[in-house]
């Protein structure tokens, strides 16, 4: 029994957001093609504003996230389950994106485990992202496929079962993926193009993907397993499709990154960059792809405003040496007041566009 | 001394599921809520007891606010709610089950114990079982010997009737009409009206989270009989288009 | 054969010691429906207490553990978990991530992350000769303390009217609110419970490895959520068991492999993890009576 039913609880402010009709005007329940131009604005904005900052390379590595971020929230926000192992499909397309294309001469000494059709390919870059993508599709089919009746915690714990598999396999397996050391020359690409290019296109194709057919079924699972049910298997197809496709979207964006970084490790693909990408999820809000956009950038900027915590700073006499982590802790503190005070995050499942012409009511129709 | 719910509101979300609901109950009177599915009968037991809080409004219990009190207070306060379905606690006894209820209340426990489960022959003989392996019947009368464990002045009783055979339902509203004699003020939601009506003194209908003004036995059993039952609450309480009405009992 | 043997001794002593982790979550699991993720950094707490503690007598360190333990976990519980009691479980999730993940970086930023070699429970990592095997002390006192905290656990459970309480608010929390029982006094013990048996964890622990680091805590924990999710969710013995499973098989595996395959030890145990999941979502030892319990 619950006093509440599971997605609603009793509030006292029922009639707040009909006040805010201006607002009411820019906000939508749904993403509506308008919101993927304004998220794609705001994600430009928010890269040029990092750069004018100095953080350029900072700025790059926010929309490779953006891009993970918008894979995990093709999961996550369309099926509700919270993933923890996707970080594994990052892993995926990083390590797939790496053995494809780094060059033969080093994987002739430092991998020695490859078999020679793999050892002598060198694929450019590029192309070797479509690979990684790729790569992410057809893991995440498989995986999707053996676990798309789960739901819940087990779903949950499943994804992160996985992620341990991928882990282990990516450290121990010296031969083939170069372990836990460094593995030199890894080609580079301008991250900057490349990565703006890649995060508009997810962006448009995520709000694609979000208004589709497969997404409202993964949704329909969600708010109520026992109707689901009812309406039989279609409802797991929704479930395997959202998965297939953040596997794929997440694959690139460890492609990228490995990229982006100039090497590879394990590591990169861990508890870290899982407990990273939730962040910006959460403080966003894990419903919306506005959620996600605006919290990924939101949250990018955050982290390196708050960079002298970690590295000293030097201000009107008062001199701070900086401990390393503190930024993080003070990152996990704001997840935690978003997480109580807010739960849904900023935007609590809503979504930005362009002002309606017509009404001002929420939920109006006027597709 | 009453139970007093004055103009109460429950919001979920932006929905609003209970609206301006008053209702009285006086202790030895038995006060029935009858209503449609999803009317919003459990969010008004479930607001009393505590365990939603209401948007506005006021539950008042001889004197003492019950309004922002949690559910453990509220039940310390004399106001006892059997919930809808099944709650017994399934992996505990019958004895288990009693004695966490009497845990919550000074006085010597087994005298509680005993004097709450005096009407209920057929749970004194069981109180070693598990409580999964009672009947259907025997289950919502160990729900409502829990509850009457702490003495409570008002008892509410969410759907007892629900899932129970016709016969074991008149067991069970005869407890609680012998509740009422002997002083407890009892408010029961119900969905089967006519046996509903027939132990009451007085009934309310609640649609759509309005609950209606209450109206004696009298005039409830004579507009069963007359096929008019929710017309003559209609107008801005109820919509009586959405229900079906209820039949005369001893009829077909 | 003697091998077998001491793979056998090794199977059971880090069964129990998942076992134990497993029960630490699952207490609240049970109370809550909440995975408490930063159970591992629970642990660590306990273990840097020792550390700080290094100088003074045994009791004093295993009470200052035992402190640290049972402080940390209700202070989290107060300020983390309780305003989100409400919340869908997702979120409750996220938030013990973020619990777990703070906790982490703020050990980080106070004592930094090069390993602090840890002398508690030194003493136990001797080897005794029982017969054809050769057990460290400390397999035996992990031994013991399972059979110990279990047995004191059910009497608590079926004897007090506190745990009869606990029991029915794991199995139903609201319809044990209306008869009384105490949210949040409910939900406190757990946490108590679940510090206490963290510090016994990091005793134990930290008597085999020696060293302590802001993220030791993160695999024991991890192996402790799938061990309560593949025993099976909601009940004490069950996930005990899916601990001792974990932990027996892990080190099994560690004997059975060829020496190549060694590294691949955690893919192998975790990909049978998963098809445990597909083949048993809802646990291996949770039967369809239990089920219908609770449903």
């Amino acid at each position: 029994m619950n006093a509440a039913t599971a997605t609603q609880t009793p509030t006292r402010e029922p009639e707040r957001l009909r006040r805010q009709s201006k607002l009411a005007k820019l906000l939508d329940t749904g993403p509506h093609w308008s919101t993927a131009l304004v998220l794609t604005v705001v994600a430009l904005a928010a890269y040029g504003l990092l750069g004018l900052m100095g953080f350029g390379r900072d700025a790059n590595e926010a929309l490779i996230m953006l891009v993970a971020v918008l894979g995990l929230y093709g999961y996550s926000g369309t099926t509700g389950i919270a993933s923890f192992g996707h970080v594994g499909y990052m892993a995926v397309g990083g390590y797939v994106a790496m053995l494809v294309s780094l060059p033969s001469y080093v994987k002739s000494y430092r991998l020695t485990g490859l078999p020679g059709w793999l050892s002598t390919m060198e694929l450019n870059p590029y192309l070797a992202l479509l690979v990684a993508f790729a790569a992410g599709v057809v893991a995440a089919a498989i995986f999707g496929l053996l676990v798309w009746r789960l739901s819940g915690l087990a779903a949950g714990i499943s994804t992160l079962a996985f992620l341990l598999v991928i882990y282990s396999v990516t450290s121990g397996w010296e031969d083939v993926t170069g372990g836990r050391g460094a593995v030199p020359g890894v080609p580079s690409i301008s991250a900057g193009p490349t990565a703006m290019v890649l995060a508009v296109a997810a962006i448009w194709v995520t709000t694609l993907f979000a208004r589709s057919r497969a997404a409202r079924l993964a949704h329909a699972a969600r708010e109520d397993e026992a109707a689901a049910h009812a309406i039989g298997a279609r409802v797991y197809v929704g479930r395997w499709i959202a998965m297939v496709y953040s596997g794929g979207l997440m694959a690139l964006a460890g492609a990228l990154y490995v990229y982006f970084v100039g090497s590879i490790s394990p590591d990169f693909f861990y508890i870290s960059m899982m407990f990273t990408l939730l962040t910006y999820l959460v403080v966003g809000g894990m419903t919306s792809i506005t959620g996600a956009v605006v919290g990924t950038m939101l949250v990018q900027l955050l982290r390196e405003v708050l960079d002298p915590l970690d590295n000293g700073f030097h201000v009107v006499g008062v001199t701070f040496d900086g401990r390393p982590g503190l930024r993080f802790v003070v990152l996990g503190l704001l997840t935690l007041v978003v997480l109580t005070r807010r739960p849904g995050g900023v935007f609590n499942g809503f979504e930005l566009r362009l002002p309606r012409r017509k009404s001002s009511q929420i939920g109006a129709d006027d597709d | 001394m009453t139970l007093t719910v004055s103009d109460l509101e429950v919001h979920y979300g932006r929905r609003r599921a209970l609206e301006g609901a008053n209702v009285r109950i006086n202790p030895g009177e038995v006060v029935s809520i009858v209503g449609p599915n999803g009317a919003g009968k459990s969010t008004l037991l479930n607001c009393i007891a505590g365990l939603v809080p209401a948007s506005s409004g006021a539950v008042v219990a001889d004197d003492v606010e019950l309004t922002a009190m949690s559910a453990e207070r509220v039940v310390r306060a004399g106001v006892a709610l059997v919930p809808e379905g099944k709650h017994v606690f399934a992996s505990l006894s019958v004895a288990e089950n009693m004695r966490l209820a009497a845990a919550a209340f000074r006085g010597h426990a087994p005298d509680a114990i005993r004097h709450a489960t005096a009407r209920f022959p057929k749970l004194q003989d069981r109180q070693s079982q598990r409580a999964s392996s009672l009947s259907g019947g025997e289950q919502q009368q160990l729900m409502i010997a829990r509850a009457l464990v702490g003495s409570p002045k008002y008892l509410l009783l969410d759907e007892p009737s629900m899932g129970l055979a016709p016969q074991v339902v008149q067991e069970v509203f005869a407890i609680l009409r012998a509740l009422a004699q002997a002083g407890v003020g009892v408010l029961l939601v119900e969905q089967f009206v006519t046996q509903a009506v027939a132990v009451s003194d007085r009934v309310h209908v609640l649609a759509r989270g309005r609950v209606g003004d209450s109206m004696t036995k009298a005039e409830a059993e004579q507009a069963i009989d007359a096929g008019s039952f929710f017309e003559a609450y209609s107008g801005r309480t109820v919509q009586p288009a959405d229900m079906a009405q209820p039949r005369p009992m001893g009829g077909s | 054969m003697d091998r077998t043997l001491q793979a056998i001794a090794d199977a059971i002593s880090s069964g129990s010691l998942y076992a134990l982790i497993a029960m630490g979550i699952a207490l609240i699991f049970g109370v809550m429906r909440l995975v408490n993720m930063a159970y591992g950094e629970t642990v660590v707490a306990t273990i840097y207490v020792a550390y700080f503690l290094r100088d003074q007598s045994p009791v004093v360190v295993i009470v200052g553990m035992l402190l640290a333990g049972i402080v940390l976990s209700v202070v989290i519980e107060r300020l983390a978990f309780r305003p989100l009691r409400n919340a869908s479980p997702t979120t409750m999730l996220i938030a013990a991530f973020a619990v777990s993940f703070t906790l982490q970086n703020a050990a980080l930023a106070t004592v930094g992350a090069s390993p602090r070699s840890v002398s508690a429970g030194s003493s136990l990592a001797e080897v005794r000769h029982l017969g054809p095997v050769d057990v460290p002390a400390y397999s035996i006192v992990t031994v013991v303390a399972v059979i110990v905290i279990v047995v004191a656990l059910r009497a608590f459970l079926v004897k007090s009217t506190l745990g009869i309480g606990m029991r029915a608010a794991s199995e139903d929390f609201d319809a044990a609110r209306l008869l009384g029982v105490r949210a949040n006094s409910v939900i406190r013990i757990a946490f108590v419970f679940s510090g206490a048996i963290a510090a016994v964890v990091g005793y134990l622990l930290v008597s085999a490895t020696g060293v302590v680091t802001p993220t030791s805590g993160t695999t024991p924990a991890l192996l402790g959520f799938i061990a309560v999710v593949i025993g099976g969710m909601g009940s004490l013995p069950a996930a005990a068991g899916g601990g001792f499973l974990l932990g027996a098989v892990t080190q099994i595996l560690q004997y059975v492999l060829p020496t190549d395959a060694l590294v691949f030890r955690d893919a192998i145990l975790f990909s049978g993890v998963l098809l445990l999941l597909i083949w048993r979502p809802q646990g291996l030892f949770i039967n369809s009576k239990t089920i219908q319990e609770r449903a």
